[in-house]
């Protein structure tokens, strides 16, 4: 065995499987076969090239574009509010006991409550406008950041607090060097979660609140028209869009963790 | 040299006297470890044979600092037990990297109190040490098992500890990799010549490596016997010598006979 013999296990992994393209694609051409032969009303299901004729109009407007950077612009905003309360909440939650039996409890309950719940309050005390919907995105991507926070941290094995002990590690380089990399698997899935939700809630907070622009106005605009190829072209780009968001999270995570066996799949 | 120069070298570098330790499970008591006495001197190879369950790793952790004594005084160079320290490495069967560092951050997070550039050349030397030259940048789970007891062995060595507790550091490895890492071992001892406990359940790789062999007894653990292997070095596993106190061992190990004592035999 050789250092040669590491580059060989890395590239191993780096294959790639297309085959979940296969279905979505025979979908599509489904959904072709039944527009073409008028199997479907096209009122309610328009064919795929009239979804895509309508795709092509609204892909040069300006305010399609406005539309997407406003809607990523508030879910990221959101997210990152989410992000930093969840990962601070989380270790102390996770860390500390006396804080587990005062705020757990408390923690769980609003956890329970349907996140749609939280409008009318939020609304209330934020207003009918840009803030409202960035504080609903960041209360609903908080709880699964949190979580798998608390989850993370209290992780850490007993084995290698040991190793902790016996190499006399301080406070700071026990955090730093097993603590944190120990606890990072289960924060980063969680917020990737926390990602998914954000956007889900952008979708939820500008149904809601449908003040200023966003790519949910597609949706509504759509519906009021009538006009189902608006509508699908905008749930395209709302699943693309998260797609997308969780693409660049992978990548993100599988630079942290590089240092994992590869076993997880596309 | 004076007297008092000859009694230091003579004092012990690890010593246990009436060691009892006992532990809480589901409400009744296990003991651990009863009234066990052991003594090793500055550089020697003690191993340590016992089955599975009689106390042995309990005493290695004893003297590590992760487990303290209920009764009985324990002294590594002359000072009773504090919790761990760095003159005191510690080797566990699995070797317990960090998967998230590598090779060389492994090594490099057990030198806590070294000056950068002292750290750099210890980290080198150990990794040369070991035969991992080239590897300084792999991840763990990029290294066979015989490869990462390796690493957590030059891990064990970058702080130049005093003492080397290695519980049943080759328990997992398959038969060929151990005795080549029982080799390397042995060449690392003679290089620094630190003092060894070694705790193992496997007879051949005791009298390979130890001056002496300390037989445990199962519940409640104690040295039942210990044997002195005066065979000269390199050993030889198939010599006639060797065989013998294999054989003795084996006898002992088995006997029904419940004698207690510290009795040595010379071979």
């Amino acid at each position: 065995m050789s250092a040669a013999d590491i580059v060989v296990m890395r590239t191993e992994s780096r294959s790639k499987d297309y085959r979940g393209v296969l279905f979505p694609l025979a979908v599509l051409l489904a959904w072709a076969f039944a527009s073409h032969w008028h199997w479907v009303n096209p009122n309610l299901l328009p064919s795929p090239i009239a979804v895509v004729t309508t795709a092509q109009k609204h892909l040069y407007t300006g305010d399609f574009w406005l539309a997407v950077v406003s809607s990523l612009g508030r879910a990221l905003g959101g997210y990152l509010i989410a992000l930093v309360l969840g990962l601070t909440l989380g270790v102390v939650l996770g860390k500390s006991r006396v804080s587990n039996r005062l705020g757990g409890p408390l923690f769980n309950a609003f956890r329970q409550v349907a996140p749609f719940a939280w409008i009318p309050l939020i609304s209330a005390w934020f207003g009918g406008g840009e803030a409202t919907k960035v504080v609903f995105i960041a209360t609903v991507a908080f709880a699964p950041v949190t979580l798998n926070t608390i989850e993370g941290v209290q992780a850490v094995a007993h084995e290698q607090v040991e190793l902790g002990q016996v190499f006399q590690l301080s406070r700071w380089r026990f955090l730093r060097a097993i603590a944190i990399p120990a606890a990072s698997p289960r924060i980063l899935a969680g917020a990737q979660l926390g990602l998914i939700t954000a956007w889900l809630a952008t979708v939820g907070a500008e149904f809601f609140l449908n003040i200023g622009p966003g790519i949910t106005m597609l949706l509504v605009e759509g519906r009021m028209l009538g006009e189902m190829d608006l509508v699908l072209f905008g749930i395209a780009a709302i699943g693309l869009i998260g797609f997308g968001l969780n693409v660049g999270f992978n990548a993100i995570e599988s630079r942290l963790l590089r240092w994992r066996p590869a076993v997880r799949g596309t | 040299m004076t007297i008092a120069n000859v009694e230091q070298t003579r004092a012990p570098a690890i010593f246990a006297a009436g060691v009892t330790k006992r532990f809480q499970t589901n409400g009744s008591t296990v003991i651990a470890l009863e009234s066990l006495e052991i003594s090793v001197k500055p550089g020697e190879f003690l191993s340590i044979i016992g089955g599975s369950g009689c106390g042995k790793s309990t005493l290695l952790r004893i003297v590590a600092g992760l487990e303290r004594n209920d009764e009985g005084v324990v002294t590594v160079g002359g000072n009773s037990i504090q919790g761990p320290g760095l003159d005191r490495g510690m080797m566990f069967q699995d070797s317990r990297l960090l998967p998230w560092l590598t090779v060389e951050k492994n090594l490099a997070f057990a030198l806590t109190r070294v000056p950068k550039q002292d750290a750099k050349e210890r980290i080198a030397e150990a990794i040369d040490l070991v035969g991992l030259k080239g590897f300084e940048k792999a991840y763990p789970h990029q290294l066979s098992g015989g490869m990462a007891q390796r690493v957590a062995i030059a891990r064990v060595l970058v702080n130049r500890p005093k003492v080397l507790l290695l519980d049943e550091p080759f328990g997992a490895l398959d038969a060929l990799t151990k005795i080549q890492m029982q080799q390397e071992l042995l060449r690392i001892w003679d290089r620094d010549r630190p003092t060894v406990i070694l705790v193992t359940h496997d007879i051949d790789e005791a009298v390979f490596l130890g001056d002496r062999v300390a037989i445990m007894s199962n519940r409640p653990g104690t040295i039942r016997k210990i044997v002195s292997v005066q065979l000269p070095r390199p050993r030889d596993r198939s010599s006639e010598a060797f065989v013998a106190v294999r054989k003795l061992l084996y006898g002992e190990f088995f006997s029904t006979a419940n004698t207690t004592g510290s009795v040595e035999y010379e071979i």
